[in-house]
């Protein structure tokens, strides 16, 4: 449903109308950012990543929302895999999105360039579980492009997501997340 | 009976404030880096469960042993400016004013880590909740809270009023108050509103800007700040606090006990207030130090206090001056009381005067007691009806009743008047008087007295009594000069013989402790513990600092004694003796026998260099040093072992870092310490390092302890324990295994010898067998008989040929007695004698018997061989076959591949064969295999028959 461009743009700009009060001029986007992570468990590796990752900040308000649809994920060791991804554990039926939305702590002019850590306090939710979380994040400033880099932890359990005894050797319920952004002015 | 108050002595009210102090006594100031050009400034003092205070300054953490500071070692990564402690289960955490969060761990400070990163900003306090989770309050972002290793945020978006906060406490289970730049807030962690209430000043705060907390008693909360002053915050009703007229500027630090509330400000020093239900007054102010930055209460009850690169000690928790005295007072001061209103008598020059206090505020009432010279009252005492009782040197006792101020001479006992009173004591309606001339128990019936006279018993009148004491059995003790300690029981008069003759005659003064034992202060056998059946005896060896005791009480759990320098508050239950000393600013002490009063709760009144104190008697603090071992160091390096720790042998040389903690008075601390397993006895030092090197192996523990004096027997003790391996050569299981070695070894060589007799016996018999068989065969008739009969052709043939041949025959039977015994002969002798059985044969069988000898005769000498085995070999060949010109027998003798010997015949086997044992051959086999384990091989083709000796090179 989602797959084109353009129709993430649409929803972009639906997501950011919701929001009032955020200023054109302000707001910083992107539709194509790569979210990647990876389960490491005693009997198998899986790694899966989706370039679809939308992703809107405003930098006078210090706000920022990030979404991304959960069957946009790809790679796997099989498309069985795949499959027992989205049906079984994040049931991306019932829950097609994940979501990051909040405000970032530090006070920094995000409009003047450079290179900041920063730490992104919102809320995370994952398979219809919400969780608090302070995400940190690497962001460059550089000729009105914001690029981000965040590696963070993700636990299944957090979210509701429970692991069958059969299958805990090959999938771990820490899982590391890593988004790789390049953000532009709308 | 009582007659009408006639006497209205003149009652001077005053209602002065008592002068506040500018300088504390008992109070010593330490600097941190004084050496140093820019010393580090200290933010944050805290001490941990163990005992050790730490500093947090702005050049790292430092740890305070009461004498020396120590810097903590770090890692490179870790900033310098220390802004927060907090002691977790297992380990300590540090804030910095960078946001940094690191922890400490064996002495050293190295990073935390935090996925979600650390604040940016400066962390101002950390506190850790039972739940465990762990808040942080910072400058700037709200708090944060560590839970489940997942690090949250609370600020302004989550309600907050302000985001830079000052302090943070712990109430209730799971809820902190936070002080803000907005006022304080109230949180939670785990319930939906993070905020779940704020107070600011439109609520009724006094001012916005709360810098610091402390929470007293469950439900109220002090407020230090910016503006305002100070406040007490009820939880409960939630009524803010009052405002107050404040000229002390910014409080950076409060803290509350014992109806006394400690204000640490940014340039007015240390303040102490007196609080009541709506009163504060200022008690002191102490601005040694002008600038305070933070404040702590230790385990032994001293204040701390710390403001740019200074540390300061107060001992005005425990020891709280209440009022100066003027110098003339001081002097002529005998005697001190404590009255049921709570106010405090003392005698003055021209009387007595009255201090109470009153709203936080000491009040002086004075009482002139016309006619009597006001030092010459020598005590104080309140009976049951609240009236005073004033004993004096020569003009008897006055009775004045403080509410109405009337005065009255003591008439009823005529003993009395005009005498030279000591001591007057009592218990419920007995009053016990003892002067110069009588000694009298008045008891008091409603508005009337009775009283007995027990002067000239038991020498009461001759001898002075210091003290009477009535104790809770109601047995009665006089201290007397001169007749020691006499009891009082059931109506009869015990002198207690065998203290005298233990203590001496001298006895000053006594008091009942809660267990009910009596404690004597003596002239000069320093102090006695009676328990009803023993004496126990506390002298300088026990640690009492002085054997000369001029004042005796009894306190809580400990005696109270007090000479001229110093005051010691001996343990009734364990003996521990503690000091109060000019480390507490207690000096020149009243020594009046009377010039000492307590109150109910145990709080004692003196009187030191000019000063009226009291020392509050507090249950929880810390009156002995503690003790325990810092480091252990394998070849002056720091090893990270615990208790129990296996060494090997050759780490043998040991040396243990230990401290004692007694911030009170540091440098009384002494140890002694113990190796068990090594010394016998305990040693003393002052060191706080030892060294053991060279230790050989074995199981030890070392032992240390530590006192305030020589007395050791109630103190605090660290110990480790640790085993020094013995060398695997001294294990057991090298040892066991040497043993099995050992056996076995001795074994193998009683077996080889054993083998090697057994084979020399089976030698020795097997030769002897051969011999045997050798004489068998060489009796052997046939033999002679043929060789006779050969003979007996030869002389009717050959007659001179006979006599070779009979040679040979003689030259044959000597060879054989020769050579019969021997092992070995050489093969040249072998060959010799088979030369002749060959000759001799030859003669008989003539050109039917070929015998071909082919060796050297350098071979000949070279080799040996078992003497006549050769021969029987030629021997059986000429017995076994046929011998005759058709059928010749030809034997060869050679050597074969250099090491065997062959004798070798063509088979033509007769029919009937001789007579004979086969045991020739088995013989000469089995003596080779005995002498040299070397095999004799017969190989018969059917053609040829084959022997093959070996050949033997001695």
């Amino acid at each position: 449903m989602l797959k084109n461009s353009p129709m993430r743009v649409c929803l972009l700009i639906t997501i950011l109308f919701v929001h009032t009060g955020f200023s054109q001029t302000s707001i910083y986007q992107t539709v194509n950012g790569i979210i990647s992570f990876q389960s490491e468990a005693p009997l198998e590796l899986i790694k899966a990543s989706s370039n679809q990752l939308i992703g809107a900040i405003d930098v006078d308000k210090k706000n920022f929302t990030f979404k991304i649809l959960m069957r946009s994920f790809q790679g796997f060791n099989s498309p069985l895999q795949k499959e027992h991804f989205n049906e079984n554990y994040v049931e991306s039926d019932k829950f097609p999105e994940a979501s990051f939305k909040g405000k970032i702590i530090e006070d920094q002019d995000l409009t003047v360039d450079g290179t900041y850590e920063l730490r992104a306090k919102g809320i995370l939710t994952i398979h219809g579980v919400s969780q608090e979380r302070i995400i940190k994040s690497n962001v460059t400033v550089n000729n009105k492009t914001i690029t981000l880099k965040s590696s963070f932890s993700v636990l299944l359990s957090d979210h509701n997501i429970p692991i069958p005894k059969v299958v805990y050797q090959k999938l771990a319920n820490e899982i590391k997340v890593d988004v790789n952004a390049t953000l532009e002015p709308r | 009976m009582l007659q009408k108050f006639k006497n209205i002595g003149l009652i001077i009210c005053c209602c002065i404030a008592i002068s506040s102090f500018a300088q504390m006594p008992g109070t010593k100031i330490f600097t941190l880096g004084a050496d140093y050009q820019e010393p580090p400034h200290i933010n944050t003092i805290y001490q941990l469960k163990n005992g050790y205070i730490l500093l947090g300054t702005t050049k790292g953490l430092y740890k305070f042993d009461g004498v020396t500071f120590t810097v903590f070692d770090q890692a490179q990564n870790v900033p310098d400016t220390v802004t927060a402690i907090c002691e977790l289960a297992d380990n300590i955490l540090v804030g910095y004013s960078n946001g940094f969060i690191g922890h400490v761990q064996n002495n050293f400070i190295a990073a935390d880590s935090l996925e979600e990163g650390f604040p940016k900003v400066a962390i101002t306090k950390i506190v850790a909740a039972k739940n465990n989770i762990v808040w942080f309050a910072t400058a700037g972002e709200g708090i944060y809270y560590l839970k489940n290793k997942r690090f949250y945020n609370i600020d302004t978006n989550d309600g907050l009023t302000d985001d830079f906060v000052y302090d943070l406490s712990v109430i209730n289970f799971n809820h902190i108050i936070a002080a803000t730049d907005k006022g304080i807030n109230i949180c939670a962690s785990d319930e939906k509103k993070k905020v779940i209430d704020h107070f600011t000043s439109r609520n009724g705060l006094p001012d916005n800007i709360v810098r610091s907390l402390f929470i007293s008693g469950g439900k109220n909360i002090w407020l230090g700040m910016q503006d305002g002053g100070i406040g007490k915050f009820d939880l409960t009703n939630q009524d803010p606090p009052q405002k107050m007229n404040w000229s002390y500027g910014q409080v950076n630090a409060i803290a509350a006990m014992n109806s006394r509330v400690f204000v640490a400000t940014e340039d007015n020093g240390l303040l102490v207030f007196n609080t009541g239900d709506d009163f504060f007054n200022l008690q002191y102010k102490d601005d040694q130090l002008k600038k305070v930055s933070s404040m702590l209460r230790d385990h032994e009850g001293n204040i701390w206090v710390a403001g740019n690169n200074l540390l300061m000690r107060s001992s005005a928790s425990n020891v709280q001056p209440l009022a100066v005295l003027d110098k003339n007072t001081t002097e002529n001061l005998h005697s001190l009381l404590w009255t049921k209103d709570s106010s405090i008598w003392f005698n003055t020059t021209n009387g007595i005067t009255q201090l109470k206090e009153q709203n936080g505020m000491w009040q002086q009432k004075n009482f002139v007691i016309p006619n009597v010279n006001g030092a010459s009252i020598s005590t104080l005492y309140q009976d049951i009806k609240g009236f005073i009782w004033i004993g004096t040197l020569g003009k008897g006792i006055i009775i004045l009743n403080p509410v109405t101020g009337k005065q009255q001479i003591l008439k009823d006992i005529p003993e009395l008047i005009n005498t030279n009173v000591i001591s007057i004591t009592g218990k419920d309606s007995s009053i016990w008087i003892s002067a110069f001339e009588a000694t009298v128990c008045v008891k008091l019936h409603g508005d009337n007295m009775s009283y007995t006279n027990y002067a000239g018993v038991q020498n009461l009148g001759n001898k002075y009594v210091y003290n009477i004491l009535q104790d809770s059995h109601d047995n009665v003790w006089f201290a007397t000069d001169g007749k020691g300690v006499i009891k009082y029981q059931n109506g009869s008069f015990t002198d207690l013989q065998q203290f005298s003759k233990l203590y001496g005659n001298v006895v000053y003064k006594m008091a009942e402790d809660r267990e009910g034992n009596i404690w004597f202060s003596t002239y000069n056998k320093g102090l006695v513990k009676y328990d009803g059946k023993t004496y126990t005896n506390f002298t300088k060896s026990q640690g009492l600092s002085d054997m000369n005791i001029t004042g005796l009480t009894i306190s809580g759990d400990n005696v109270f004694l007090v000479h001229k320098n110093d005051i010691d508050l001996v343990n009734t239950k364990t003996g521990n003796i503690s000091y109060l000393d000019a480390d507490q600013g207690v000096n020149n002490l009243n020594t009046d026998l009377n010039a000492l009063t307590t109150d109910p709760e145990g709080n004692i009144y003196f009187v030191a260099d000019s000063i009226l104190y009291k020392y509050n008697s507090t249950k929880e603090i810390v009156l002995r040093p503690i003790v325990m071992i810092d480091r252990v160091q394998l070849f002056l390096n720091d090893v990270n072992v615990k208790n129990g720790h296996s060494f090997r042998y050759n780490e043998n040389n040991l040396s243990f870092y230990y401290s004692g903690l007694y911030y009170s008075q540091p440098t009384r601390i002494q140890y002694q310490y113990r190796l068990e397993g090594y010394d016998k006895n305990w040693v003393n030092t002052k060191d706080r390092i030892k060294n053991f090197p060279q230790l050989p192996p074995g199981t030890y523990t070392f032992k240390v302890r530590v006192s305030l004096n020589q007395n050791f027997s109630a103190s605090d003790e660290a110990a480790f324990t640790f085993t020094i391996e013995p060398p695997f050569w001294r294990q057991l299981w090298f040892i066991v295994l040497s043993i099995i070695a050992l056996a076995a070894i001795l074994y193998l060589i009683i077996y080889q010898r054993e083998k090697s007799i057994k084979k020399y016996n089976k030698l020795e018999s097997e030769k002897i067998r051969s011999q045997l068989e050798t004489l068998r065969n060489q009796i052997n008739p046939h033999f002679l008989f043929n060789s006779f009969n050969t003979l007996i052709s030869e002389i009717e043939e050959n007659p001179d040929k006979a006599v070779l041949y009979v040679e040979h025959l003689s030259d044959f039977y000597r060879s054989i007695v020769v050579h019969r015994e021997k092992d070995l002969i050489s093969l040249q002798e072998e060959i010799n004698i088979l030369n002749d059985y060959c000759f001799i044969q030859q003669k008989r069988y003539g050109e039917a018997l070929k015998i071909n000898i082919s060796i050297s005769p350098e071979q000949q000498k070279n080799y040996y061989i078992v003497p006549l085995a050769l021969q029987l070999l030629f021997e059986n060949a000429v017995k076994h076959n046929v011998i005759s010109t058709d059928y010749p027998l030809c034997i060869e003798l050679f050597i074969e591949d250099e090491d065997h010997l062959v004798v070798r015949n063509n088979i033509n086997l007769k029919f009937t064969p001789e007579k004979g044992s086969s045991m020739g051959l088995q013989n000469i086999q089995k003596r080779y295999l005995l002498l040299r384990r070397k095999n004799v091989t017969i190989e018969n083709d059917g053609k040829f028959f084959k022997v093959k000796i070996p050949l033997i090179i001695l």
